[in-house]
């Protein structure tokens, strides 16, 4: 399986997708079990609604609606031959069905893998871009290194990020987090704009592969 | 003094309370509306799109139905959710990763174009991507299918439907005579897979719960051991109980074959070869001379599946059109879209909810989108401000 050369921290990775398993705990069925069940249940009077129902059950996109969320919030074009490469080939490690019992650790090497794939796209293109065009990252400058990529930078990049890909500000837990995994890949680098995009292609793969991206 | 001030202070506190309450009405507005998009779409709306304010909008009318208007307006609704719904249909397998293929883009086109999807079981049509430079659609191979999904071809842009479904063939019966479904269930055997595999997609009942030992036995073909290992009973017990439903309607689709990769069609007075092989097993057994068709299984528990019209036919356009009809063809067309977009299959207290939404269907014209709709806004699938 072809993966970043930026590996995303462990203990970022877990603090992202944290709370999925808590929120994932809402009993579902065999896919196939549609079939209507005979015995019949006492119906409210005034509203089908039953309040022993989830009202709504936590779930996970499954391998196409990873895909093009993906390609959605980064603005990245999912026909980008590398990402239906990648994708071809690992689909059948992703979700078919939603289902968040069946997540598994394949499923979400490959989700950070695909992330960071989308990510690298992502960041060539707003480099590209003028800075007030850009979505995520008009306070970057991509032509100098890291001591133009100040804390009030980072900070700002990070949480475009979450407003883009989460369409939420972060928590201080989440930014702690994420400013760590910043700081740790430009920790001991040669100063050079390149590694600022790394040091970016971390931390934006982590948050497009996080929790709040992956389930529905 | 006193008293003004404590007025004044009053004033203030439920002036701020009035104030958070809006605010938490808004922000429950927002969520549900992100949320009702990214059910139905299966990509989440972004909060500087344009449609976000005028969901927000329908909802705070209490216009909820009109919001998932709005979200089934997107390409994705038909891309990613409609497809994702129509594909482990079909295949045997049921899978869902399978390649693009005439019933699933079938399917899509018929929700798209907000047809009767009574038609998908009995149309005269196809749907093939306007996308230049695609093979043609064929009988013999899916490759018109597999390349549009190979460039990313935005389906719902590019469907149209051509008709008749296929030249050659001279009957037609909607996702029946796709090629996808040929392959899945034409191939070799007896097309006896077409009936049980019609029952369990289009009326959600797997042959196992049609199983009825008081249903005549005299449709079941020459090729059914009427005493298995020696013993008569077990044929009695067992094998009538599926077979004598299952053969009678079988001849519904004894001119459909599936050779040499092809969907292959047995012009009258011919039938497929299959439906009159090994019949020394039991050589009394029926013998299938045309594609004459009858419905046994119409009483007892399966009387629940509300059969309507014709019980009897020819062909597989009739036989298409006899499990549209049905109660159970609504009712299990529901469930599906219950489980697709809220991600559940219903529970057995919400039988009544779905058998609402399953009127509201059939009221609907049998409009697929609608049912979506009327699906996602039900406070069951994403309970809050839903109907």
């Amino acid at each position: 399986m072809r993966t970043s050369k930026h590996q995303i921290p462990v203990f970022l990775f877990l603090t992202l997708i944290s709370g999925l398993v808590v929120g994932s705990c809402s009993p579902r069925h065999n896919s196939r079990d549609l079939a209507p069940a005979t015995e019949k249940a006492p119906v409210p009077a005034e509203s089908t609604k039953d309040p022993e129902i989830p009202a709504s059950t936590v779930a996970i996109r499954n391998y196409q609606q990873l895909y093009h969320t993906m390609a959605a919030v980064t603005g990245v074009d999912p026909k980008d031959p590398t990402l239906l490469a990648y994708f071809n080939e690992t689909m059948t490690r992703l979700s078919t069905d939603g289902n968040p019992e069946k997540l598994s650790p394949p499923m979400l090497l490959s989700t950070t893998a695909l992330a960071s794939l989308y990510c690298e796209k992502f960041i060539a293109i707003e480099a590209s871009t003028a800075a007030s065009q850009r979505k995520a990252h008009q306070s970057v400058d991509f032509l100098k290194d890291q001591s133009a990529f100040t804390p009030e930078v980072r900070n700002s990049v990070i949480q475009a990020y979450a407003l883009l890909f989460w369409r939420r500000s972060l928590n201080d837990d989440e930014r702690s987090a994420l400013i760590e995994a910043l700081n740790a890949a430009l920790e001991g680098q040669a100063p050079s704009p390149a590694e600022v995009s790394k040091a970016l292609l971390v931390a934006c793969s982590a948050t497009l592969s996080a929790l709040e991206v992956i389930k529905i | 003094m006193k008293r003004k001030s404590f007025l004044a202070l009053a004033v203030i506190a439920l002036f701020a309370n009035n104030t958070a309450g809006a605010e938490n009405k808004t922000e429950e507005i927002r969520q549900y509306a992100l949320k009702l998009f990214d059910r139905l779409n299966g990509v989440p709306l972004a909060l500087s799109d344009p449609r976000l304010p005028q969901l927000e909008e329908k909802l705070r009318a209490g216009l909820a139905l009109e919001a998932a208007k709005i979200a089934t307006e997107a390409d994705t609704f038909y891309n990613l959710t409609i497809r994702h719904w129509a594909s482990p249909m079909s295949n045997r397998e049921e899978q869902h990763q399978v390649p693009l293929n005439d019933f699933i883009a079938m399917v899509i086109g018929v929700a798209r174009d907000e047809m009767d999807a009574r038609e998908l079981l009995s149309g005269d049509f196809l749907y093939r991507s306007t996308q230049p430079g695609l093979a043609a659609p064929s009988l013999a191979n899916n490759q018109h299918y597999e390349q549009a999904d190979a460039r990313g071809v935005n389906l719902r842009a590019t469907l149209i439907r051509t008709s008749p479904q296929w030249e050659s063939l001279p009957e037609a019966a909607g996702l029946f005579t796709t090629r996808a479904w040929a392959a899945a269930h034409y191939v070799a055997g007896t097309n006896r897979r077409a009936v049980e595999f019609s029952f369990q997609e289009f009326l959600c009942r797997p042959i196992k719960n049609m199983f009825d030992l008081s249903v005549s036995d005299f449709r079941v073909r020459r090729d059914v051991d009427r005493a298995p290992g020696g013993e008569a009973k077990t044929y009695q017990g067992v094998c009538s109980g599926c077979h004598g439903g299952m053969d009678a309607l079988g001849g519904a689709f004894a001119r459909l074959d599936f050779r040499n990769n092809a969907l292959t069609y047995f012009p009258a007075p011919l039938v497929a070869p299959k439906f009159n092989q090994n019949i020394t097993v039991y050589p009394s057994g029926y013998t299938t001379l045309d594609d004459s068709w009858l419905n046994l299984w119409t009483a007892n528990h399966n009387a629940e599946l509300g059969w309507r019209g014709p019980l009897e036919g020819q062909g597989i356009k009739q036989f298409g059109a006899m499990l549209a009809q049905a109660e159970g063809f609504s009712d299990c067309m529901t469930r599906r879209a219950f489980k697709e977009v809220c991600m559940r299959s219903p529970e057995p207290t919400e039988n009544e909810l779905i058998r609402r939404i399953s009127q509201n269907f059939e009221s609907s014209g049998y409009n697929l989108r609608r049912l979506f709709e009327s699906v996602a806004v039900s406070q069951n699938c994403l309970g809050g401000i839903g109907e």
